[in-house]
Order: C-alpha cells, then sequence, then structure tokens
C-alpha cells in the first residue's frame, strides 16, 4: 500500500471544485495556490479534470485541500457532477472582463444549491483582476468590452454574492492578489462538523477502496473521497456529451 | 539548359537520365488511380504560390546569388521556376508533367531490376547539367548538408528584408520560414496576413460535410469561410456522381482529401509527400478528434443536425490538433512510419519496470504505460486487447505535443481510443511524475480515478525504490545513441530509421549533430517521406533502393522483418553504404531486446 505518512493530528481533508467558464483562470488559480506560479498563454484543461492537493495552514487546523481542476468546455459540463458530488466547497470562478462568464457562474452557483451537498461552501471569485487596474487608472471604462478591461462591477458581484451567501473574492491569479485568502477563507468557512478527521484515513490515505470502507461510516456528507466513487458509479454512462 | 529531352506524352519512353532513382520518389504524387476508386484531378492552375526559382545546389553561393536576383527581380509571375525545366513547363501543362514523373516510376522499376543500377546515375546526377533538370525535386528538398543552411537562411532574410512583403516575401516564406510556426501575426494587415497563411507549406482543414469549418491550422475564419465553401463544392460535386475525390493537385500543391463519416479532411502540401502519406496524417488527425468525441457521438450529432458547428465540442482541443499537425508537417517518424519508439534500456531494467507494473496492477486497469519522452518504457495490457499504434500514437501526441498535461499535476480525462473502440470512452489517469516521464493508466472505469491514482502511487515508490526512476531519467536525459555508437566513428551514414514489422516499433539515432536544426531535421524527415513513398507504392517491387542526390546518398531496404532507409554524406559510395546498412541490421538484431519492447501481458 502507499506509505504516505500524513500527520493526522489536526489535519483533515477537504473536497474542493473548481468550476466556471472555459477560460476565466480556474487552472491558474489553482497554480498560484498550489505552487506560487503563473504562465502566461496557458493552454486550457483538456482532460474532465485535473487532480491536486495543497495543505493550507490556519491557526488552529491545517486542511488539505483536495482540489478538482474541472475543464470549462462545454462538452464536460455532464462530467461535473461526479466532480461536484460530496465536495464540501467550491470555487466558482468568473473572470471580470468577460459579462458573459458571470451569468455562467450564477449557473453553476445554483446548480450546486440544486444538487450538491446541502452544506456545501461556496465561493463566488472574479479573477483577473491585474485586468481591472489598468483599466480603472484609464478613468473606469466599465463596459470597455475590448478584452482587457473589467467589465463586472465589484458591486454588482458581490450583491449577487450576499443574496446567495457565498463567500465573495476578487482575483488575480498573475499577480497572486488574494489567492491565499480566497483558499484562506474557505478553509474557516468549512463547518467544524465535517472536518473530523476519521478511520485513520488521515484525509486522503486510504484512497480507492481502502478508504471505501473507512467512509462508509461516516455521517453527513463524507470527507471520504471513495464515498463520493461510490455514488460516482451511479452517474450516467454516456459520458463527456 | 537542360539535356532531358522532353517527353511529351508518351510514359514509356521518358529516357530520364538525369534524374536519378531520387525523383522517383516524388512520383508518388500524381500516380494514376484510375483502377481503384479514386479520382485523380489535376488543376493546371496554380492556387497559392508561383513555383520556386530553380536552385541549382551544387554551389552554395552561386546558388544564394541566384536566388536573391531571382527572387527579387520576379515580380508575381508564375515563371520564375521555367528556365530549369523548359520544354516541360512552357510548353506543357502541368498534366503532362504528371505523366512524365509516371514515366519515372517505370523507368524505375526497371533500374532497380538491372544488377548495377546506381553507380552510374550518381556520377550522372553530379554533373549540373542534369541535375538542374531535377528542379523540383531539389528545390523542394533542398540541400541535407547543415552547413549550407545559414548561407541559405541569411540570404533568404535579406530578400525578404529588400521585398518587404509582397512576392518576395511570401517566397522566402514558402521556402524556408514555413516551418516557424511562430504565431506572431498579430498587428499585420489583411492582406499581409493572407500572404503569409498562403506561404504557409502545409495546411490542414477540417470541415464538416454541410461545409462548415471545424479546425484549421493556419489562419483565422475570415480568412478560411471562403476556401472551406470552395473545398466542399469541389468535393460534393465528385459525391454527385457517387464518386469520390481523393487528391488532386495545384501547381506544386498537392491537395489528398479524405471523407471520414460526417467529416471532409483536407491536407494541402507542398513538401511532397505521396497521397497515402497524407491520408496517413490525415486519418492521425480524424483519429484526435474521435478521440475527444467517439464515432458515435459524431455520427449522432449530424444526424441531428446537419449544420451543427462543431468547434463547440471540440473547444479546447485545437491545441492537441495543433499540435499533431506540427508534428506531422516537421515530419513524424511515428506516422510515417505508423509505428512507435521505445526507450533503449537494458533488458533487466526494463524487466524489473515490467514487473513492478504487473505485480501492483489494479483490478480495472486496462491498460498500463510509462512513457518517457515521447518514447515507451514499458507497457502492460490485457491478453484479450492488444494496443493498437494509432491508438497510442494519438496518446503519445496528446501528451507531448502540447503542454496540457505537463503541469505536474494529475489528470483524469475520458479519452476514446478510436481502433479499442471507436463508440465508447476509456479514461486515463495522466500523471507527469517526472518532468519527461509520465504513467498512464488506462480504465474502463470512469470512477476509477482513486483507485488508478493509488497504483500510480504504489508503482512510482517501488519504481523509485528500484532505482528504475533514475535509469529512465539517464536514458532521456542522455538522448538518443548516435551513428557512431552503431558503426565506426567516420562512418558516411548520418541518420537512420529502422522500423520493426514484428513489434510495430521503430529505432532511431539521435538527430544531433548533423540534423541540428529544425530545417535540416525537416529536410531529412522529408526524404525519408521519400524513400518510404518509393518502397511502399503500390506497384513497388523494391527491395532495395539507392538514392543520389546532390546533398546526400541515401539508401532503403525493406525485408519481410524490417525496413531500414538510411542516409549519408554525398559521394558515400554504394559499397559503403550497402555494408554499413548491413552492420547497422545486425547491432540492431544484436540489440533488439534493449531497442523494441514486446510488452507485458497480463
Amino acid at each position: 500500500m502507499a506509505s504516505r505518512d500524513e500527520a493526522p493530528k489536526l489535519s483533515s481533508s477537504v473536497k474542493l471544485v473548481l468550476l466556471g467558464e472555459a477560460a476565466v483562470g480556474k487552472s491558474s488559480l489553482v497554480l498560484r495556490f498550489v505552487n506560487d506560479d503563473f504562465q502566461e498563454n496557458k493552454e486550457p484543461t483538456i482532460g474532465a479534470a485535473a487532480f491536486l492537493t495543497q495543505k493550507c495552514t490556519l491557526p488552529s487546523r491545517t486542511i488539505k485541500f483536495e482540489i478538482w481542476d474541472t475543464a470549462g468546455q462545454e462538452r464536460f459540463a455532464s462530467l461535473a457532477p461526479m466532480y461536484y458530488r460530496n465536495a464540501q466547497t467550491a470555487l466558482v470562478v468568473y473572470d471580470i472582463t468577460k459579462p458573459t462568464s458571470l451569468i455562467k457562474a450564477k449557473h453553476w452557483v445554483s446548480e450546486l444549491q440544486r444538487q450538491a451537498s446541502p452544506g456545501i461552501v461556496i465561493a463566488l471569485v472574479g479573477n483577473k483582476l491585474d485586468l481591472a487596474a489598468t483599466a480603472d487608472a484609464d478613468g473606469g471604462d466599465v463596459d470597455g468590452g475590448d478584452g482587457g478591461s473589467r467589465a463586472v462591477l465589484t458591486a454588482e458581484a458581490k450583491a449577487y454574492a450576499d443574496e446567495e451567501g457565498l463567500l465573495f473574492y476578487e482575483t488575480s491569479a498573475k499577480t497572486g492578489e488574494n489567492v491565499q485568502s480566497v483558499f484562506e477563507a474557505i478553509a474557516n468557512a468549512i463547518p467544524e462538523s465535517t472536518l473530523k478527521p476519521r478511520g485513520g484515513a488521515g484525509g486522503f490515505g486510504g484512497s480507492g477502496r481502502a478508504g471505501g470502507t473507512g467512509g462508509g461510516g461516516s455521517g453527513g456528507e463524507g470527507v471520504g473521497m471513495a464515498v463520493n466513487l461510490e455514488d460516482g458509479v451511479g452517474a450516467k454512462e454516456g459520458c463527456a456529451c | 539548359m537542360s539535356t532531358t529531352p522532353p517527353p511529351p506524352l508518351s510514359p514509356s519512353s521518358h529516357p530520364s537520365p538525369s534524374i536519378s532513382t531520387s525523383s522517383s520518389n516524388e512520383d508518388q504524387l500524381p500516380t494514376p488511380r484510375a483502377s481503384t476508386h479514386q479520382t485523380t484531378i489535376t488543376l493546371t492552375e496554380d492556387y497559392f504560390a508561383p513555383p520556386l526559382p530553380p536552385r541549382p545546389s551544387l554551389e552554395v553561393t552561386t546558388s544564394n546569388t541566384l536566388l536573391s536576383i531571382q527572387s527579387a527581380t520576379s515580380s508575381g509571375a508564375s515563371t520564375p521556376g521555367l528556365q530549369a525545366k523548359p520544354t516541360t513547363a512552357i510548353s506543357l501543362p502541368e498534366g503532362v508533367h504528371a505523366q512524365q514523373q509516371d514515366a519515372v516510376i517505370c523507368g524505375n522499376g526497371s533500374i532497380t531490376g538491372a544488377p548495377s543500377f546506381s553507380d552510374s546515375i550518381s556520377v550522372k546526377s553530379l554533373v549540373p547539367t542534369l541535375s538542374a533538370g531535377d528542379n523540383d525535386v531539389e528545390s523542394m528538398l533542398g540541400e541535407i548538408l547543415e552547413e549550407e543552411e545559414e548561407g541559405f537562411l541569411k540570404a533568404r532574410r535579406d530578400i525578404m528584408n529588400i521585398g518587404g512583403g509582397g512576392v518576395g516575401f511570401e517566397e522566402v516564406e514558402f521556402e524556408d520560414e514555413g516551418w516557424d510556426e511562430s504565431s506572431d501575426e498579430e498587428g499585420l494587415g489583411e492582406e499581409e496576413l493572407l500572404a503569409r497563411w498562403r506561404a504557409k507549406r502545409k495546411h490542414f482543414f477540417i470541415l464538416s460535410s454541410a461545409g462548415k469549418p471545424i479546425y484549421s491550422r493556419h489562419g483565422d475564419e475570415s480568412v478560411l469561410s471562403g476556401y472551406m465553401g470552395v473545398i466542399q463544392a469541389i468535393i460534393s460535386f465528385f459525391q454527385d456522381d457517387n464518386d469520390t475525390l481523393k487528391s488532386f493537385s495545384a501547381g506544386r500543391h498537392r491537395f489528398a482529401i479524405a471523407a471520414s463519416g460526417p467529416l471532409y479532411l483536407v491536407a494541402i502540401s507542398s513538401i511532397g509527400e505521396s497521397d497515402s502519406q497524407l491520408r496517413a496524417q490525415l486519418d492521425a488527425l480524424y483519429t484526435q478528434v474521435l478521440s475527444t468525441l467517439t464515432l458515435s457521438q459524431l455520427n449522432r450529432i449530424f444526424a441531428q443536425r446537419g449544420n451543427f458547428d462543431l468547434r463547440r465540442l471540440l473547444g479546447g482541443t485545437e491545441v492537441f490538433l495543433d499540435g499533431l499537425s506540427d508534428a506531422m508537417t516537421l515530419g513524424s517518424p511515428q506516422v510515417l512510419l505508423s509505428a512507435l519508439e521505445c526507450v533503449k534500456m537494458r533488458k533487466s531494467h526494463r524487466e524489473k519496470i515490467n514487473s513492478i507494473l504487473l505485480k501492483h496492477r489494479s483490478p480495472s486497469l486496462l491498460y498500463g504505460l510509462v512513457i518517457a519522452d515521447g518514447r515507451m518504457v514499458s507497457v502492460l495490457r490485457p491478453k484479450r486487447h492488444s494496443l493498437h499504434p494509432p491508438d497510442l500514437q494519438l496518446l503519445f501526441s496528446m501528451l507531448f505535443n502540447s503542454t496540457t498535461f505537463r503541469d505536474g499535476g494529475e489528470h483524469w480525462t475520458p479519452i476514446c481510443l478510436p481502433k479499442f473502440n471507436s463508440k465508447g470512452f476509456l479514461h486515463a489517469y495522466i500523471h507527469f511524475f517526472r518532468k519527461e516521464v509520465a504513467v498512464v493508466l488506462i480504465s474502463a472505469d470512469k470512477d476509477a480515478f482513486f483507485e488508478m491514482r493509488e497504483m500510480k502511487e504504489v508503482v512510482v515508490e517501488q519504481l523509485e525504490k528500484a532505482g528504475s526512476i533514475k535509469i529512465i531519467e539517464e536514458a532521456v536525459s542522455n538522448g538518443r545513441y548516435t551513428t557512431t555508437d552503431v558503426l565506426s566513428p567516420g562512418t558516411a551514414i548520418r541518420h537512420f530509421l529502422y522500423r520493426s514489422k514484428n513489434n510495430v516499433q521503430f529505432t532511431m539515432p539521435s538527430f544531433e549533430p548533423h540534423f541540428y536544426t529544425v530545417i535540416a531535421r525537416r529536410r531529412l524527415m522529408n526524404l525519408y517521406q521519400r524513400l518510404h513513398a518509393a518502397v511502399h507504392a503500390k506497384n513497388a517491387l523494391l527491395k532495395v533502393h539507392h538514392c543520389v542526390r546532390n546533398s546526400s546518398v541515401s539508401l532503403s531496404w525493406v525485408t519481410p522483418t524490417f525496413e531500414l532507409y538510411c542516409v549519408a554524406v554525398a559521394g558515400a559510395n554504394r559499397a559503403a553504404l550497402a555494408s554499413s546498412a548491413s552492420a547497422i541490421a545486425a547491432w540492431v538484431k544484436r540489440e533488439e531486446e534493449r531497442l523494441f519492447i514486446g510488452g507485458v501481458i497480463f
């Protein structure tokens, strides 16, 4: 078996899923959070999803994020439930220079509210804040629409987030601004009850079948990925339609 | 200028003394297909670019000056290439030219049958006046030797600066810069964009049978839509007669068309591949499309809505299509030979890796692969399912021709391997656990991510423990072997491709030091394409094909068990080449277990 030596004391695993329109910067956000790195002209996420993990240390607890960075392309939309099912937290990302991406984000939020775990913590994230900075200096050309300046007002998105009870941040994966804060805020917002480290799994240790046995005993929306897997079996076979 | 009397309309009597066996390669292009269900039409118009000026290539310096003069003075006329072939080009349309080339094939067949076929020819082809007649081949292939590259490029850049766009620019682009896939096209005017687009030596298009553009390697919608309509019109014109248009020529551009289900795929090339090679390339692109959508989904979509815009569903996979297109434009030995390459390593080292994979195989695993630097290290497969090279090529192309999967993350992606099952998806776990080394675990179960992940964890840990990862990384960083590892130092052989038919794998030495630049490599691959076409022509009875150019000497050798293509410096003597070829074959035989893998079967 895997000899992964996790310190299971205060740490617990949190399944996080990123959703949002293509090219809003989901992967870049993750890259900034996990590797503190940024790539210009990153190629789109092609697979249904990439899986990454990153620890986030807070004064009170250590959270190990298990991040599903999903692809924004339309054909993968039907696969999304597999990734947000049993997720404790979701990052719904839009691009502040692109109003349509906020509309798509709202769709994701309502889908999550309908179908994801009841206690899911959702954060609405407006990315590409670095592009807004220049436009603001030019005099706040709000609906510039030339792809390089802010087109979604902070207040507008914030109002929507408040209404829906979402965490709200504007970030820049390029400069790193607010990226760490988003994840820390999420880590803080996750209810204690869903964080019990269980079954010696210590987060991810007994993934796959082993985790499944452990996860079976857990109540509520399980942290165990294996629970998710077993639920997933029933999902439609049609796949990436 | 040429001593070759043009053979007007009489294929069988073409004397062709100046055209050595080499030029026969090119002749695959216009081979008449009347006997099959194919149509070959030849257009006399030159749609895209005027033919190149001739490039007498014995003297590099002369050719530079000559070229610059001609390029600078040729103002859009499509005739600068005519001097070298006065009779053919001036008095006869392209169609005749094609027939003339057919004649060369016949001539070649008899030549090869003869016992001593090449020595006299090689001498002749070194005579400048005669070789000038070989203009087509020469100007397309150019020189192989890398010393000459710099001069050429420099001369061309100079012209470009003088010409400042226009035709001179176009020809420059057309000749050498066409390989440069840089996309610094922003800020260019429409005319210039169009000129650049047309100057590309190779285009791939995918369109729906309703004529909707789906993919093009170059150019955007504004440039393309008109051409897509034309292509669709041409294809459907023939379809109305229940005929299938397979290929045609326009000027020096060869058009190959594949109608695959509801899609049309079109390749336009002035590089000189044969029809079957172009079609193999289109097939690779089609496989890439299928891997994203599956055949059944593709058919369903277009059955429901004939004018569906497929780009919506293919969104994001352009990187794969681009990567594959570029690899094929630069010359992909994998696609050319439809074979895969392995990392050379000791048998015991590989067996250790194999046994680790086998031992930790997880129940829902279908295929397991360890891949490094675009080459196979180990393959694990069930007894009842073989792994088809096109499927593997697809996977390799996705992994190594784009950076998508190489970010260090773990990926889980639905993928259709069309030769395995074109109707459904498999699911691939892909993880580059080292910069150039990846584990790919394929399962039929879409929820098997964590199972695959666990297997990977164990396998990587065990590989680490066994020291295998270090061995793989060393093998990759050392690069391929060199020709001097195989043959004595000072060998005339510059490069070779060896394809093992049984293993459906190939091996080749490093491109360096002789083919360091992209262009040198491109030319080498171009030469291989011609050699390959010559020995794989439908009517070819060739077993050994000796090809003499003024820049290189090459030998193709086909046996029931292997194909060997080797390229030597110009002027290399035939006997030496033959003995080198035997030495290579013997060496590969000796090293077989290190060069090729049998695959682990469970």
